[in-house]
């Protein structure tokens, strides 16, 4: 037989991909059942609004329709859109509105039909009678005495005020050369996966049991929130996540047309489709970053940091969502970024506005951090008149440090991060670049060179980091079964949706085991067949879904081994599993068939004591720590001074993600984040106007980065196994994304120094660098 | 929404205070306007059908004048809302005599929109209200000179609009 490759660290192509590029995996929208129906949703037109009176009868009657709903037909019978991270004011968040409506896009009535097109006539017969009322979609001014309040029963929009006081801060402060202050801005994003939400949701009466299909990252977390919504019980529920085109954190939610969708399947007694429109998914699905904060830094003139103050002001907008309120708090634990800057202070204050809550976003809560100690290191290389490559050098946390400590309270497990930094210019060649830049300076050109340096938390985490009232943990799951046939099945609770763990599990079970790759399946995403499982975000698949599955696989190798031990009279300790044998480590002749042994363990003729039948192995890996990816991103610019456009001359990233099991997926999720992180500084903005209506709700108006809005990447890394986990593997989700966004706008910066430009807001888009260059050029 | 603007009208401030009072005429004046009845003293009720980009819809609104002194200046207070969106807020018309035989219309307005005429049609929106209002003014200063001389106006409003527009360039020019 021939030999057994390894695959671990091999460019395997991702095992997901055929059935994707060829149109035969199965989307929620692809769900066809016998008899379905479907619902459409009536979305408000008004940011702030009583409702006086919704008038569905006609709608009723438009035939085909099956059932017309509103909020009020709904009390009572499906509990509150769920937010499990703490906060002072949690709101009521009926899954329709009831008697207020408080952002654009909330929804307020359902239809259902035979087909899409009856509910869209249905909705048009909807008369409701709204009394505008003023909105607020400024979170500073919803502070402010008078402003309109979005709950009454709160008297306030305050969602909650957190603080993390630091007396050393303020003597800090006094000691250093100088403080420097500025407000920063992380803008509004719209998440935008390619695939919007969609829940179909099937009622078998006799069985009473419930099956939803939904385009979710989080089955099994999704699962107990909505049992509790519909007080169903959670051996009653059956969720699938199909295919999931894009999730990016927006799909790391419980949203109200899970549990609405649901509860019509079980009324009707008739399956029920809800596909999101792209207008809906701009409007009412979760929105990310829109914090606002005032820095203060201590630094000195040799360009060390000696502390930094935060006095945040983040926008939830109208509702809070599974864990909006729990966002920020990693923005402000992380703000230190890579660098040993001993004294970090910050408070948070938390708002409600007119607008769709916010969540997680790629990064969530990380990307603003490395924004702000990116921007910081900036402004002291300005301020004292330093080279930025410089400060980073100065304030690094050294190598020889970790596991190091930082001012948040964290402590970080490896890194290496001047590593990085030199790799990046060397690749770049700095110093000839910034000698180009002098040059193209001469001639009246703008070029800039960006650089970031960042560090992220991944792999969460230890069950103590996660909101109390979450159910379910930090930890990850895993089965491994091998069948008796020889083929794997690993049924793993993370809920992979572009990440590859497909791949990349089934390059791990394949190496461990000797065996070929396709004989591996990799099931996940579906609440029936696996292990209560927590899903995927926060980087955390291979992270925290490697060691679970890692442990599994170990259990059934020493049961094999037993079993082979004990057919082969070897110690079970002298065996290795090579190329589909268990052979002896000092003597590969000496070996007996993995199949003859798999055979054994179903087969059972003989008895072996303390050994049971069948080769099926659970685990519940509980991480001891997070693990910390860092790397560093350097671009180079040239900023067109007539239009104020961009232009990418080079761009370079070097991140070090610990051990790789697969290079070629993790260039796939850098170039993916450098794309998202490039729109933050660049291109994308979610645009409320005052009155709270949303303007950027198309694609026409939401500017996702086309491919030549995009610069080559130059993609380099550093290893750094991370000590946290058996794999050695950090995370690489949303690294792109955190690395990025400083890293383009420190470039733009840079090449309108000279014309005194020190801050613009994001995103740097042509009308935002063209007016601030004609203003400098004015002044 | 803020929109602003002031037009000359060639016909005498009462001639002109009289066709901004009179729903009948300005019916046939509104672009759109498939009615406008009145409800009751200054109050009006209407529908109009526009399509702005891809969204084409039918509005009833509500129109209220407030804070008249006659022949120079009102307030309008409108409220309309139809399947893709509303418009709300309020505005004032201020006449002023320019000479014996014309006048000068302000116009401010300050209006929120919303829903998809808003979503999908914001970056057409301050353009087409612009050519809505050159068009109903267009309009409006041929019907004044009809009523001059007796005729009711017979043109249409796309020609009357052409009309203006010729004469834009002109006043442009002259100005040259």
């Amino acid at each position: 037989m021939a030999v057994v490759p390894k695959f671990v660290g091999e460019r395997i192509k991702r095992r997901e991909d055929p059935r994707l590029i060829t149109g035969t995996g199965q989307y929620v929208d692809d769900v066809r059942l016998p008899g379905m129906l479907t619902a459409l949703v009536l979305r408000s037109p008004y940011a702030h609004a009583k409702i006086n009176s919704i008038k569905l009868d006609a709608a009723q009657k438009v035939p085909g329709v099956v059932a017309v709903l509103c909020g009020d037909d709904l009390k009572d019978k499906v509990g509150s859109v769920p937010c499990v991270a703490p906060a002072e004011h949690v709101p009521y968040h009926p899954v329709l509105a009831q008697g207020k409506v408080r952002f654009v896009g909330e929804g307020v009535a359902v239809a259902v039909a035979s087909d899409a097109y009856i509910a869209q006539d249905a909705l048009d017969q909807i008369e409701v009678d709204y009394d505008p009322l003023e909105a607020v979609t400024d979170p500073e001014q919803a502070l402010e005495a008078g402003a309109p309040i979005l709950h009454d029963e709160f008297k306030t929009n305050s969602v909650t005020l957190a603080s993390v006081p630091n007396p050393a801060v303020d003597e800090a402060m006094n000691k250093a050369d100088k403080v420097i202050r500025f407000r920063i801005h992380n803008q509004r994003l719209a998440p935008v996966p390619m695939e919007p939400r969609g829940v179909v949701a099937r009622w078998e009466p006799g069985y009473k049991q419930l099956t939803i299909w939904s385009s979710t990252q989080i089955p099994h977390l999704m699962r107990s929130q909505v049992a509790d919504m519909l007080k169903l019980g959670e051996n009653k529920i059956h969720v699938i996540a199909p295919e999931v085109g894009g999730g990016f954190g927006a799909k790391l939610n419980v949203y109200a047309e899970e549990a609405l969708i649901s509860h019509l399947a079980i009324t009707l007694k008739r399956p029920v489709k809800w596909i999101e429109r792209r207008r809906e998914n701009l409007s009412g699905t979760t929105h990310g970053r829109d914090q606002i904060v005032y820095l203060e830094i201590a630094a000195n003139k040799d360009g060390e940091v000696l502390a930094l103050k935060g006095r945040f002001i983040c926008d939830m907008g109208a509702y809070l969502q599974l864990l909006t309120p729990a966002i920020p708090g990693f923005s402000g634990l992380m703000m230190t970024g890579c660098y040993k800057i001993p004294a970090l202070a910050f408070d948070q204050q938390m708002v409600f506005t007119n607008k769709m809550a916010t969540d997680a976003y790629r990064g969530a809560g990380r990307p603003e951090a490395a924004f702000i100690a990116e921007r910081t290191m900036e402004a002291v290389a300005s301020e004292f008149n330093l080279d930025p490559a410089d400060v980073r050098r100065k304030n690094f946390i050294a190598k020889a440090s970790f596991p190091a400590p930082t001012a948040g309270g964290l402590v970080y497990d490896s890194g290496d991060y001047e590593l990085t930094l030199n790799k990046a210019l060397d690749q770049i060649d700095y110093n000839k670049t910034r000698a180009e830049q002098a040059a193209a300076a001469k001639e009246g050109r703008y070029i800039g060179i960006g650089i970031a340096s960042y560090v992220e938390i991944c792999g969460i985490g230890p069950s103590a980091l996660l909101p109390p009232k979450l159910k379910g943990g930090g930890w990850e799951s895993c089965t491994v079964r091998i069948e008796p046939d020889g083929k794997v099945t690993v049924l793993t609770g993370v809920s992979p949706h572009g990440q590859g763990q497909e791949t990349t599990f089934a390059q791990i079970v394949a190496d461990e085991l000797g065996i070929d790759i396709d004989d591996v399946t990799v099931v996940h995403g579906d609440t029936a067949l696996v292990p209560y499982g927590i899903g995927t975000f926060g980087s955390r698949g291979t992270t925290v879904g490697g060691p679970a599955l890692m442990m599994s696989v170990g259990k059934l190798q020493a049961k094999m081994k037993r079993i082979a031990s004990t057919m082969m009279e070897v110690p079970p300790e002298q065996l290795e599993f090579r190329n589909r044998t268990i052979a002896m480590a000092s003597d590969a002749s000496k070996s007996i068939a993995l199949q003859t042994v798999i055979e054994a363990a179903y087969g059972y003729k003989t008895v072996i004591e303390g050994v049971e039948p069948g080769l099926d192995a659970t685990s519940f890996y509980e991480p001891s720590a997070c693990t910390f990816p860092f790397g560093t991103h350097v671009a180079v610019v040239e900023v067109d001074s007539q239009t104020g456009q961009v232009k990418f001359l080079r761009y370079v990233a070097v991140d070090d993600c610990g051990k790789v099991i697969s290079p070629l997926l993790v260039e796939g999720q850098i170039q993916g984040g450098i794309a998202q992180g490039i729109a933050q500084a660049l291109y994308e903005e979610v645009k409320y106007d005052e009155g709270g209506q949303l303007l950027s709700a198309t694609l026409m108006d939401y500017a996702v980065p086309k491919a030549n809005m995009l610069p080559h990447y130059e993609l380099l890394s550093t290893v750094t196994p991370s000590p946290v986990n058996s794999l050695g593997v950090k995370g690489v989700g949303e690294a792109g994304t955190i690395g990025a966004t400083p890293c383009a706008y420190n470039a733009v910066l840079d090449a309108l120094k000279r014309l005194g430009i020190r801050d613009l807001d994001m995103p740097l888009k042509p009308e935002t660098i063209w007016r601030a260059i004609r203003d400098a050029k004015k002044a | 929404m803020k929109i602003a603007g002031e037009q000359i009208l060639s016909a005498p401030r009462q001639s002109v205070w009289e066709l901004f009072n009179d729903p009948n005429r300005l019916s046939r004046l509104i672009p759109g306007c498939e009615k406008l009845n009145v409800l009751g003293p200054d109050q009006y009720e209407g529908t109009i059908n526009v399509g702005i980009a891809s969204v084409k819809g039918v509005y009833d609104g509500k129109l209220k004048l407030e804070d008249k002194r006659p022949p120079e200046h009102y307030k309008l207070l409108i409220d309309a809302k139809g399947k893709q969106g509303f418009v709300r807020g309020s505005g004032t018309l201020d006449l002023e005599a320019r000479d014996g035989s014309s006048t000068i219309v302000k116009y401010a307005g300050d209006l929120q929109v919303g829903g998809p005429l808003m979503q999908v049609g914001q970056r057409m929106i301050e353009g087409a209200s612009k050519m809505m209002l050159g068009q109903f003014f267009a309009a409006a200063d041929a019907e004044l000179q009809a009523a001059a001389v007796g005729q009711v106006a017979r043109q249409g409003i796309l020609v009357n609009f052409w009309r203006y527009l010729v004469r834009l360039v002109r006043s442009i020019f002259a100005r040259a």
